[in-house]
């Protein structure tokens, strides 16, 4: 209920003033007695101690609540029929960013946990509608859908742990609003320690359609973290320089020591200090042979899991690579620029079905497809494994196919002349990268375990291979057939497509607690990885039993905006706009209603009054 | 609510005097009662002085009579069929006999008329008229002189003197026209009824005395022994113990005043006590002025108890 002129309540001012009236002058029933003589007899004390008492009579109640009502009435209340008699329909959004681990003042648990209790004090007072849980961690996911079960609610809370950097509450304010599409009543709650991104600028001004409703967990807190953590080659002797940066945001002065490990081993411990609000930057150059880095901070600070973080050196995957091909010289030299990869050469009339990880055919195909990734430059008419199309024209200027930009993005082919093409027909799935005259240059294709790709033509009937433009594609094209290294690091909670090798029939992933799982690998030879945990992950393609590849990648907790534990403010709380129609409808004045009531106490009181005289009439 | 009284009758017949209620009871007494009453007197004192020549109140005075009480010596004048002779023989001085005489008295019945003893149920008017009626038929019967006179502001025109029981219908037809008077001042009445009748006698005041005027002014004036006074105080049960509760608008039946009272027990207490004491010094002042006081009921028979009640107290005999 709300009223629209508040200043009507000082009516309630009548309120006393009819109390003091009926205390100065109290209608009574008038008895005529002989004489007042002995009443005046009585004695004074006892007269004014009757003057002074308020007898609570009905007409009293009556005048009481007849000012009452008309004093609400001039208020001008209206209820708000807006979830009166319907169920309430709640989506509770909770943030699971890895700075919920952090403890929450007051309570002796994690902000999660108190989190969870705020929860379930919320879905109790839903009374019996249905609850959505969404967990707003790095990827916003919606834990229960839809439902009054408060066990599965609760259990479902059980199951909330921090889960990375950053929130996407946005998406979760999305999913909210799907799953109260078309409900009645609607709410969404958001818990946060307001330590997001996005805050003050896109939600602030982010348009809902159901009342949105922030409520702040944790208090304020000092942490410092390891926010950057990364590394690149030095030059020469296959030197590495390491790079960290470390922030205190808290409001005292620090001085910390930061140790840098290599593969377990310490290497340097350094002394920091950070000033309020301050920052640190670190560099150290750790010699060749070191597969993976982690530094470690004196933090002594309520979120341990940003005082780590943790680098994984291998920058290049390494591939063999079989090139079969009688003039090979040109192809030999571009490979063997390409960093990373082992190379053999042999003669078409050697070639024996050799095991590599990219195997280069040049104007020679075998009876069937090898294993891993497969480059097929000029393909001879008689090959079994592509169907021979009519002769290309040699005219034309060769265009690169949209599915080509990636492949041919900065590589100029003004001045190359490719020579006639290769009459070969591309399989229906193949994809076309680059073409001229509308037939095929360069197109590729995947089978199980093998990625295929196909120059169609020769190379020495063009000038390719004296263009700048032929390294450059030829590495392009290997590093497309032969999937890269595992990134170094990684955000924890982050979701990563990570290109897997065409041989591998599975891939295994071991978080840092030890647990293992599988993964599935798409069509499209892509193997989506989501790092929960801070720590180091092992990645292990397999192809059967055997051990196609192993990778590391770190996993740090350590973020600008999640590392810090101070409270922001969030946004303010949403209602729901209204259509006028419906708001209209929803919104019910009350005051025609009081003044009615009024009107019949008023008539009420007639009635007993008439009563209680024509009574104390005849009673004289 | 004030526009409740727009329409609203007066109560005005509520106020009204309610004689003719009063008439329409019938009459006061019938034969039979009257003829068991004429056994009882009034008992009047000898300092009273009346008129020895009817009456049958004794006197203190001392005549020459045969029958005998003492001697005084013989003066010129004494009838000589009182002398003693024998008491001449033994004594040789002539002594005349003498003996108790009996008087006549003068009977003042004063009635309050005031509109105060209209009301209340049975009315403490009727009862007055009863009584007043009762005693001037005692006292015509037994040959004294009688006025009755009722009173309010002041004494209304009396019946009497009157002497003899012939008197005794207009004595009860001027008892029953009796007009109720707007109030009382019993003090003055009294003390003008005594300036008016220096000679004294038997006065009988029949009042609820509910007057804001002193009595005492009044009982002075009337002292003994010229005077003896009986005083009827005519009581409703009602003014004693008030059968009301709650807030209430009291009326005074003589002069219109009104007073707010909220009545609970605490208060019905307080007026039942001082309702007790204001009696208890009416009683104290009769006692002092040397009046005889007799409470009387208003709801009380006049046969049954009243006449027994004043006989008891020995103020009939």
């Amino acid at each position: 209920m709300s009223l629209l002129a508040p200043l009507g309540l000082l009516a309630l001012l009548t309120l006393p003033v009819i109390v003091i009236l009926h205390m100065l002058r109290e209608r009574r029933r008038r008895v005529i007695v002989p004489s007042l003589l002995l009443w005046q007899l009585l004695s004074q004390s006892h007269a004014a101690r009757q003057r002074r008492r308020l007898s609570i009579t009905l007409l009293l109640l009556l005048h009481l609540l007849v000012a009452a009502l008309l004093a609400l009435a001039l208020a001008h209340p209206q209820w708000d029929l807006i979830g009166f008699g319907r169920q309430r329909h709640l989506a509770l959004v909770i943030d699971t960013s890895i700075s919920m681990a952090a403890p929450a003042p007051g309570t002796g648990g994690s902000r999660l946990d108190a989190a969870r209790v705020r929860a379930q004090s919320l879905l109790g007072a839903a009374g019996g509608g249905s609850a959505t849980l969404i967990a707003a961690g790095p990827q916003a996911q919606v834990l229960d859908s839809d439902t009054s079960n408060s066990v599965r609610l609760v259990s479902a809370l059980a199951r909330l742990q921090p889960t990375g950097v950053g929130s996407d509450v946005a998406g979760a304010l999305t999913l909210a609003e799907a799953s109260l599409q078309g409900r009645p009543n609607p709410q969404i709650i958001v818990l946060t320690d307001a330590a997001l991104p996005a805050l003050a600028s896109e939600l602030a001004t982010r348009g809902t359609t159901v009342p949105l409703r922030w409520e702040t967990i944790g208090g304020d807190l000092d942490n410092r973290a390891i926010v950057t953590f990364a590394a690149r080659p030095a030059s020469g002797a296959g030197l590495v320089q390491v790079y960290a940066r470390v922030v205190n945001y808290g409001g005292g002065a620090l001085r910390t020591v930061v140790r840098l490990y290599g593969d377990g081993t310490l290497l340097d411990a350094r002394p920091a200090t950070l000033q309020p609000d301050g920052e640190v930057e670190l560099t150290w150059t750790v010699p060749r042979g070191i597969g993976f880095l982690h530094a470690e901070l004196d933090g002594n600070d309520p979120l341990p899991a940003d005082d780590r973080a943790e680098l994984s050196l291998a920058m290049y995957r390494l591939a063999r690579v079989l090139l079969v091909s009688e003039q090979p010289a040109a192809l030999e030299r571009a490979l063997r620029a390409v960093p990373g990869l082992e190379l053999t050469v042999v003669a078409p009339a050697e070639y024996r079905g050799n095991a590599a990880d990219l195997t280069v055919f040049d104007g020679f195909l075998p009876a069937a497809w090898p294993s891993g990734g497969v480059l097929a430059i000029h393909p001879p008419r008689d090959a079994t494994l592509l169907a021979a199309g009519p002769p290309a024209p040699v005219s034309g200027e060769a265009a690169i196919t949209p599915a080509g930009a990636a492949l041919f993005e900065g590589i100029s082919l003004g001045a190359v002349e490719f020579g006639p093409a290769t009459p070969v027909t591309p399989p229906a799935e193949a994809v076309t990268l680059l073409s001229r005259a509308g037939q095929p240059l360069i197109f590729r294709w995947r089978v199980p375990g093998s990625a295929i790709a196909v120059w169609a033509f020769d190379l020495s009937q063009g000038n390719l291979t004296s263009r700048l433009a032929f390294p450059l594609l030829v590495a392009r094209t290997a590093r497309d057939l032969i999937p890269p290294a595992a990134p170094g690091s990684a955000l924890a909670g982050a979701t990563l497509s990570l290109p897997v090798d065409p041989r591998a029939t599975i891939v295994e992933v071991t978080a840092p607690d030890g647990t293992t799982t599988p993964l599935t690998i798409g069509p499209e030879g892509y193997a989506p990885v989501t790092f929960d945990q801070p720590g180091r992950y092992t990645l292990v393609e397999l192809a059967g039993a055997q051990r196609l590849y192993t990778a590391y990648v770190g996993v740090n907790a350590g973020a600008a905006f999640e590392s810090d534990l101070r409270p922001r403010p969030v946004p303010e709380p949403v209602a729901a706009p209204l259509a006028r129609r419906e708001r209209d409808k929803a919104v019910q004045p009350l005051w025609p209603w009081l003044v009615a009531l009024a009107l019949i106490v008023i008539l009420g009181e007639w009635v007993y009054v008439h009563a209680r005289r024509s009574r104390g009439f005849a009673e004289s | 609510m004030w526009f409740k009284t727009i329409f609203r009758r007066k109560p005005a017949a509520s106020r009204k005097p309610r004689t003719a209620a009063t008439r329409s009871d019938g009459p006061l007494f019938d034969e039979a009662f009257l003829r068991r009453l004429e056994r009882l007197s009034l008992q009047a004192q000898r300092t009273l002085r009346g008129n020895p020549s009817s009456g049958e109140h004794p006197s203190r005075r001392r005549l020459p009579t045969t029958v005998f009480s003492e001697h005084r010596p013989y003066t010129r004048g004494d009838d000589v069929r009182y002398v003693d002779w024998n008491a001449y023989a033994r004594q040789e001085q002539v002594l005349v006999k003498l003996g108790e005489a009996e008087q006549d008295v003068h009977v003042h019945l004063l009635i309050d008329a005031s509109r105060s003893m209209t009301v209340g149920s049975p009315p403490r008017l009727r009862l007055a008229q009863q009584l007043v009626g009762a005693l001037g038929y005692l006292a015509l019967a037994h040959s004294d002189r009688l006025r009755v006179a009722p009173f309010g502001p002041q004494v209304a025109r009396p019946f009497g003197p009157a002497q003899g029981k012939s008197r005794v219908p207009e004595m009860f037809g001027f008892i029953e026209r009796i007009t109720p008077q707007p109030d009382t001042r019993v003090g003055a009445v009294l003390a003008a009824y005594a300036r008016q009748h220096p000679q004294g006698g038997l006065l009988v005041v029949c009042s609820d005395l509910l007057a804001s005027d002193g009595l005492e002014e009044g009982l002075r004036v009337l002292a003994p022994p010229r005077w003896q006074v009986l005083v009827l105080h005519l009581l409703d049960q009602r003014d004693l113990h008030p059968d009301m509760q709650g807030p209430l608008e009291l009326e005074d039946s003589e002069t219109g005043q009104r007073l707010a009272v909220t009545l609970d027990d605490a208060t019905l207490r307080a007026y039942a006590r001082a309702a007790r004491q204001w009696r208890e010094g009416i009683a104290r002042l009769c006692a002092r002025r040397g009046v005889r006081y007799a409470p009387i009921l208003s709801h009380w028979p006049l046969e049954r108890q009243v006449i027994p009640y004043l006989y008891a107290r020995r103020l009939l005999s």
